[in-house]
């Protein structure tokens, strides 16, 4: 249920509100918009019946949310969700700025990723993406440098001032990894994992959620609606290919879930143009078709050598193939309307 | 060490004294509420009772805003530390 106050409503109106509804025991989040604020209920919505609330003072309107998910949906909240990233207040996910997240898929060694970081932000890149611990589909494959690569991670921050996202992929790790990152990111196939959603949601960190290979938007939504249940809000959105029939790329990114995800939802949505393809020369136009379609963000794949790459070299773009995508992403972007967020020293 | 150090180290440990003087009073809540919900138990009635969950939530925003914190995150504290004494009450034989 969604109540909605009268503009130029008191703080003591909204507490009364509110504790009319908790009496009925239901919960409430308030959402402050420019111009409304909004009382998100939560719980059994058949006891609110018996009271009318629209009697109260400073209560516009009453609406049910016939969504599965209440926190995640966009009636929820009076704006888009920003979400701050790290100590640097202007780094943020969502708003008119689109915001690059870019690095290797694992972090290999310190030269490699001191290498990548250095020339991703130097192309316009706020956030440096690194995996540590790594889900293979083979056991056999190269599965992460651990510990290692998260206090790398931590040294290429303080280096470059770039935030870190970095994936977790167990409920043992989540505070071990929320100690050096910045943004914990949950990965595709772990994106049911409701045992770490929940163990996320009570970490005050952003996570990235990205979207399970087989799963609907709808699931998506729901899979945030855990994180946001424990009381974590800060949560954005990957679109990141889903598994079709077509082979010719690795996933079939959904472009169609960028718009809808806009409507059903505030929170950022960023879109993951490299494991989509699969190949990294459709990365750039997969890159731009998001930006098209209204992503908030994007996270690419760049390694300083893609042939020598340890995991995901096929899809890897080299740092000069990076600066020609970000000089396109500004391109689409300011059609879109959208700006490029770019570091201090890069702003024009 | 430095000054800076010195005064780091001086304002942890007044934050370890208000830790210490929180939960003395966190604990103190609780043992209120047990006495509470034998009261309940004896007269039949029970441990459940929202509207005077919701009353205390009302409150902890109206003293939290007075005090200078964000209400929302008084109230966040609030819902814990309810649950926290629901849990005891409910515990007690």
């Amino acid at each position: 249920m969604i109540i909605v106050t009268k503009p130029g409503t008191s703080e003591t109106e909204l507490d009364h509100i509110r504790e009319r509804v908790e009496t009925l025991g239901m919960r409430t989040h308030v959402s402050r918009g420019e111009r409304r604020v909004v009382i998100g209920c939560i719980g059994d919505e058949s006891v609110l019946r018996e009271v009318s609330l629209l009697s109260l003072p400073g209560v516009e309107s009453v609406t049910p949310v016939l969504k599965p998910y209440k926190l995640a949906a966009r009636e929820f909240a009076a704006d888009r969700t920003e979400v701050r990233i790290g100590d640097a207040a202007d780094t943020r996910i969502g708003g008119r700025d689109l915001t690059v997240i870019a690095g290797p898929c694992s972090v290999e060694g310190e030269a490699m990723l001191r290498e990548s970081a250095r020339r991703v932000k130097a192309a316009g890149a706020r956030l440096l993406r690194g995996g540590a611990f790594k889900p293979r589909t083979s056991p056999y494959a190269f599965r992460g440098l651990g510990d290692e690569a998260l206090r790398l991670l931590a040294a290429a921050r303080t280096e470059t001032g770039l935030p870190v996202v970095t994936e977790v992929m167990d409920t043992r790790q989540v505070d071990r990894v929320a100690e050096h990152a910045d943004v914990l990111q949950v990965g595709a196939r772990n994106m049911q994992n409701f045992a770490l959603l929940s163990e996320l949601g009570r970490v005050r960190r952003p996570v990235l959620l990205k979207r399970g290979l087989s799963s609907t938007v709808q699931e998506l939504l729901m899979a945030a609606e855990y994180v946001m249940e424990q009381g974590n809000r800060d949560v954005i959105l990957c679109e990141r290919g889903i598994r079709t029939f077509e082979t010719a790329t690795r996933n079939t990114l959904d472009v169609g879930a960028i718009p809808v995800l806009r409507r059903e939802t505030h929170l950022p949505v960023v879109v993951d143009p490299s494991h989509a393809a699969g190949r990294a020369d459709l990365v750039a136009p997969l890159a731009f078709a998001a930006v098209a379609a209204g992503a908030d963000g994007l996270m690419v794949e760049v390694h300083p050598d893609p042939e020598t790459a340890r995991s995901d070299g096929d899809q890897s773009l080299d740092p000069d193939a990076f600066d020609r995508l970000m000089d396109g992403v500004r391109t689409f972007a300011a059609a879109a309307g959208r700006t490029v967020a770019a570091p201090a020293e890069f702003a024009a | 060490m430095t000054d800076g150090g010195a005064e780091l180290e001086s304002l942890r440990r007044e934050i370890e004294r208000v830790d210490r003087e929180i939960l003395t009073s966190v604990a103190e809540r609780v043992r209120l509420a047990r006495r509470i919900g034998a009261l309940k138990r004896d007269g039949r009635r029970g441990t459940l009772d929202t509207e005077r969950e919701a009353a205390v939530l009302r409150r902890a925003a109206e003293l939290g805003r007075e005090a200078g914190l964000d209400p929302e995150d008084a109230r966040e504290i609030y819902w814990t530390l309810i649950g926290v004494c629901r849990r005891a009450q409910l515990a007690e034989p």
